[in-house]
């Protein structure tokens, strides 16, 4: 079975999680100072995305075309606006959501080419 | 006086770190596309890992050179250069990879990179850091 775009689904959305964990650790928090603000389970979950999304980004790319499966990353940009509202209560400004919606459209022509 | 030589030397050396970022990104996406290429019909064994090492030592190489352009230039300059990463990966993939690029591939590039900006220059946080 070809594994190639449910990879880069992955990629994608591993690539929301990691971003918003690394987020929501580099906050400034009272509970941890120094050393400890950067070791943390939020920086360990961003660490775990980036190299799993790593290896699938590979097995991508050996099926999919770099020039569609790089900008099809930038869903990313959608995504992590939408899930950083939900989970750290992140405002979403107006332009942003023309932003997000030209990204749908641009990565829905991207997968069709 | 010496504010301005420190200001001008540091906006040199972020310009600098910039363009790095951007050479090095793209290489090191075209390294992976070969290095993902090599693992086809390859199997598992270990002559897979020094091109992706490779690719993934450059592509952290421009990580970094991004972050040192950060520091001292504003994200809306900053970004929009950024663009140039999709022109040299479609120069690249094209060239190298001989992919072909339809107008509808291209087009639909031109609009995720214009989404992205949207959101990144017009976040909260972008237009307090402009202030």
């Amino acid at each position: 079975m070809d594994w190639s775009w449910a990879s880069l689904l992955m990629v994608v959305l591993l690539g929301v999680v990691g971003q918003l964990a690394l987020k929501r650790a580099l906050a400034p928090s009272p509970a941890r100072s120094g050393l400890q603000a950067y070791v943390s389970l939020g920086m360990l979950t961003w660490l775990v995305c980036y190299a799993i999304s790593t290896i699938l980004w590979l097995v991508v790319l050996r099926t999919v075309p770099l020039s569609q499966a790089f900008p099809i990353l930038g869903a990313q940009f959608a995504l992590i606006p939408i899930a950083a509202r939900q989970v750290l209560n992140e405002e979403v400004a107006p332009m942003q959501w023309l932003g997000i919606t030209i990204i749908v459209v641009g990565v829905a022509l991207v997968g069709q080419s | 006086m010496r504010k301005t030589l420190a200001h001008s030397r540091a906006m040199t050396i972020a310009s600098i770190a910039l363009f790095f970022s951007i050479v090095l990104g793209v290489a090191g996406q075209l390294l992976m596309k070969w290095a993902a290429l090599r693992t086809v019909g390859a199997g598992l064994g270990v002559d897979i890992l020094p091109p992706i090492a490779l690719a993934l030592a450059v592509y952290s190489m421009g990580i970094v050179a991004w972050v040192v352009a950060l520091r001292d230039l504003r994200l809306s300059i900053a970004y929009p250069v950024t663009s140039l990463n999709y022109v040299g990966i479609l120069a690249g993939s094209y060239y190298w990879f001989g992919e072909q690029i339809s107008i509808v591939r291209a087009g639909g590039i031109a609009l995720i990179f214009a989404g992205v900006l949207l959101v990144t220059l017009f976040g909260r946080r972008a237009r307090r850091a402009q202030a």
